[in-house]
């Protein structure tokens, strides 16, 4: 058995689907509270990895350990419950509770991961700019609202690790621009280690530890 | 949580939980609204048939007999003669409730034709009718006097009081200017009932001479005319004038009886002829031999009766068939104290014997009905099986009890008419041997109808519909169900992404199942609540339309245990109906889910 000294670490990752010829990830180890940007051009399986690092994508070969967890070990239910107290995701396109507003959202996500803390969401709300959004539903918003909802709702948690996924491909620069620096700023506030995943060469620039795939 | 988002997710969308919600609150409106209304009408029906078996009153429909006299919903036809109605009133085997109708109350003194105006009947009857209901006078008194009534308890809340005075308006229903008011006589109020939840508080009550007092001299009630002439048909069976004699007969009517006996028998030594009639050989007997035998035959049963009413059985004819009775028409004439004339004793035995041969009866009275019409098994086969039965289960009664039976009052105005006798059977065969009497030998004048059997017959025309009707809300419930199915696959194809995100932010597949059935639940639970309330309100509102119908009193508020299988009925076609999607989008594969961008 390996030894895991890093926080987070992916080791000997490949994965097919149904069969077909499998993707090998290279190994990867993440500290406390570090920035990292995964580079791929689409289709070279940036979404598996980070579906694979999240746990929601059974592991058929390697290791992916969190906290010296190793995923591979966890039932489905224990890894959902595992998943949403250590792991924040950030999608390409955020997605929602429709029936509920932007605050009740965030608090859905807190108490799902048994942490509810209504004033650490509006805290992140104001800090997002969202402080007159919090009673309006997802649909009301424009989408780089709803992408600062959603690192928001990441961070809600206060997860060790923020899985993003594309988190800027839908933006424009400016909204790229700011969304990444509340991202990065957030994070760091919390002690969060940011691991975004992208093809968007934009941020190559703003960050320094990069993997290659 | 899981049931906030579930809330949330059902007020949503408004639309299609208004639908499935709305089709669940039908199915429980109709269920509901049938179940609080025929309970209750199953309820009232039979706290107001009581204990009565029979009704006896005009011939008719017997349905119309109930309706009338025991529900008081259908106005009743005719009237009866209490001299026809004797022998039911005298028997002992049978306790009679008179019931004597013929005029209402208006809350306007009849004045009015409004059809909204309040009518109750006035009945005359006696107070072994407040004892068939356990109902006694709560304020003032029963009646004594004539023109004095005491009225139910919803009588009294339409505004009569005691010490009120009122005209009768006669008939039953209308009104208006044409009608029949006996301005002259006044009913006073002197008693007011307690609410019983039975027709009786519907009804203003007094003694039946109330009644034919304020008609003596009006003629109407009766239509003799039509009755003596369908009477006609069947002169043969005319009863006899049960006014004659009642027990216990005095010396005189004793010997009177007596004269008439031995008239008849004096009557049948002139008919020689039956000396030449054979029994084995009826077809061969001439016309008139046919003749003789019938006036014999008449005479006979007439000797008969008058035995029988010597005898103690005051009933003068025949009720019902007791096949088992071990007396024989030798035995009435011993007990009448009556020797049978040498004249009747070959044909009496000849008959005996051949009675007791199994063989020969059948023949015997089918060849004796070719020659008779029908009426020659009379003579022996039937009458006198039905006379002796009579005479002993009499003797038998007043020997049991040590007891002369009193005369009943109302066999005091044998001319007299009443509108129906309630009869309540005290055990024993009497009631129903009295019922085929009435049927066999009293048609043109009495009808009678057995309570149990028409109102088996109504709810049996009613039960099906009902049946039917509910079934039509189980499938409507059914469909409520598919729609909450449809409506919940159709919103999860939208919200798969959703349930995934949630599943991402650590909801377990177990969580999420719940939620979407939960979903199912409420809406279920939802079509419930809106159906209940609704079914109670307007149970409530038809109440009103009910009460001026049946003059029942009905409600909206009460609450019955069926009400809660219908609950969970709903309970578990929402469960199922959730079933299929909660179970489809478990097994939901989030990361591919989530890929799908």
């Amino acid at each position: 058995m390996a030894i895991f000294v890093k926080m987070f670490e992916i080791r000997n990752i490949k994965h097919s689907y149904n069969g077909e010829s499998s993707i090998e990830f290279p190994d990867m180890a993440f500290g406390p509270g570090e920035e990292w940007l995964i580079l791929g051009p689409s289709g070279c399986g940036k979404t598996t990895l980070l579906h694979l690092m999240a746990g929601i994508l059974p592991i058929q070969q390697g290791e992916v350990v969190l906290n010296a967890q190793s995923l591979k070990t966890l039932s489905a239910a224990q890894m959902d419950k595992f998943r949403g107290k250590h792991i924040g995701m950030i999608f390409q396109q955020s997605h929602f509770v429709a029936s509920l507003n932007v605050l009740d959202n965030l608090i859905l996500s807190q108490k799902l991961a048994s942490k509810k803390n209504k004033a650490l969401a509006i805290d992140l709300l104001n800090k997002l700019g969202l402080e007159d959004k919090l009673k309006q539903r997802p649909y009301q918003l424009s989408v780089g609202e709803r992408q600062r909802v959603a690192i928001a709702r990441a961070l809600a948690n206060k997860p060790q690790v923020i899985l993003a996924d594309e988190p800027t491909s839908a933006l424009d620069d400016q909204n790229t621009d700011k969304v990444l620096s509340l991202l990065r700023e957030n994070s760091k506030e919390l002690g969060s280690t940011l691991i975004i995943v992208t093809h968007d060469n934009r941020l190559k620039e703003m960050v320094s530890n990069r993997i290659e795939l | 949580m899981i049931f906030k988002v579930a809330w949330k997710n059902i007020i949503t969308n408004p639309l299609s939980s208004f639908l499935s919600a709305t089709l669940f609150a039908i199915s429980i409106i109709i269920i509901l609204l049938l179940s609080i209304v025929g309970y209750q009408l199953e309820e009232k029906f039979d706290a107001s048939r009581k204990r009565v078996h029979m009704v006896v009153g005009a011939p008719g429909s017997e349905m119309d007999l109930i309706m009338s006299s025991i529900y008081h919903i259908s106005p009743p036809v005719q009237n009866i003669k209490i001299k026809d109605a004797a022998f039911v009133i005298a028997d002992p085997s049978v306790s009679v409730v008179p019931l004597a109708m013929g005029d209402h109350w208006a809350e306007d003194g009849g004045k009015g034709h409004g059809e909204d105006v309040e009518r109750r009947r006035i009945v005359g009857t006696d107070t072994s009718y407040l004892s068939l209901y356990d109902v006694d006078v709560e304020t003032g008194r029963v009646w004594n006097e004539d023109m004095e009534v005491v009225v139910g308890s919803e009588v009294h809340s339409l505004g009569l009081d005691i010490g009120d005075k009122f005209v009768g308006v006669h008939g039953f229903v209308g009104g208006g200017e044409d009608a029949h008011v006996h301005e002259d006589q006044l009913y006073t109020v002197v008693g007011i009932l307690e609410p019983s939840g039975t027709v009786l508080d519907q009804l203003i009550l007094c003694s039946v001479e109330s009644v034919w007092h304020v008609h003596e001299g009006h003629g109407h009630g009766g239509s003799d005319d039509n009755r003596s002439k369908m009477a006609g048909v069947r002169q043969e069976f005319q009863p006899p004038a049960p006014d004659l004699i009642y027990l216990p007969l005095n010396p005189q009517e004793q010997d009177s009886i007596r004269s008439i006996i031995n008239q008849k028998i004096d009557n049948i030594k002139k008919f020689t002829a039956v000396d030449s009639f054979k029994l084995d050989n009826p077809m061969s007997a001439s016309s008139r031999i046919k003749q003789d035998m019938l006036r014999i035959r008449s005479n006979l049963k007439s000797i008969i009766k008058h035995a029988n009413l010597l005898a103690g059985n005051h009933y003068g004819e025949l009720l019902g068939v007791m096949p088992d009775s071990s007396f024989s028409i030798r035995d009435s004439f011993s007990m009448a104290g009556v020797s049978i004339p040498s004249q009747l004793k070959r044909d009496i035995s000849t008959l005996e014997t051949l009675s007791n041969s199994n063989e020969t009866i059948p023949g015997l009275i089918q060849k004796a009905r070719v020659l008779e019409g029908v009426t020659y098994d009379f003579v022996f086969g039937y009458e006198r099986v039905k006379t002796d039965s009579l005479i002993q289960v009499r003797r038998e009664m007043m020997r049991k009890r040590g007891v002369k039976i009193d005369k009943h009052y109302l066999l005091n105005h044998m001319d007299k008419e009443i509108t129906s006798l309630l009869v309540t059977f005290r055990g024993g065969a009497g009631g129903l041997r009295l019922a085929g009497t009435i049927k066999e030998d009293y048609q043109n004048r009495l009808g009678v109808a057995m309570v149990e059997v028409q109102v088996d017959n109504l709810y049996g025309l009613v039960e099906p519909g009902i049946k039917y009707i509910k079934l039509v809300a189980y499938i409507i419930m059914v469909v409520s169900g598919i729609s909450v199915l449809i409506s919940l696959v159709k919103s999860l194809r939208e919200r798969k992404y959703e349930m995934a995100l949630m599943r991402v932010m650590g909801a377990t597949q177990i969580k999420i199942f719940l939620l979407i059935l939960l979903e199912g639940m409420i809406l279920s639970i939802l079509g419930f609540v809106l159906g209940f309330i609704a079914a109670h309100l307007l149970a409530e509102v038809l109440a009103g339309q009910l009460k001026a119908e049946y003059h029942y009193n009905f409600t909206g508020f009460i609450f019955l245990k069926s009400e809660l299988w219908v609950l969970l009925i709903t309970l578990g076609i929402g469960f199922v109906s959730a079933l299929i999607p909660a179970l489809m989008i478990m097994w939901t594969n989030i990361s591919k889910t989530l890929s799908k961008q």
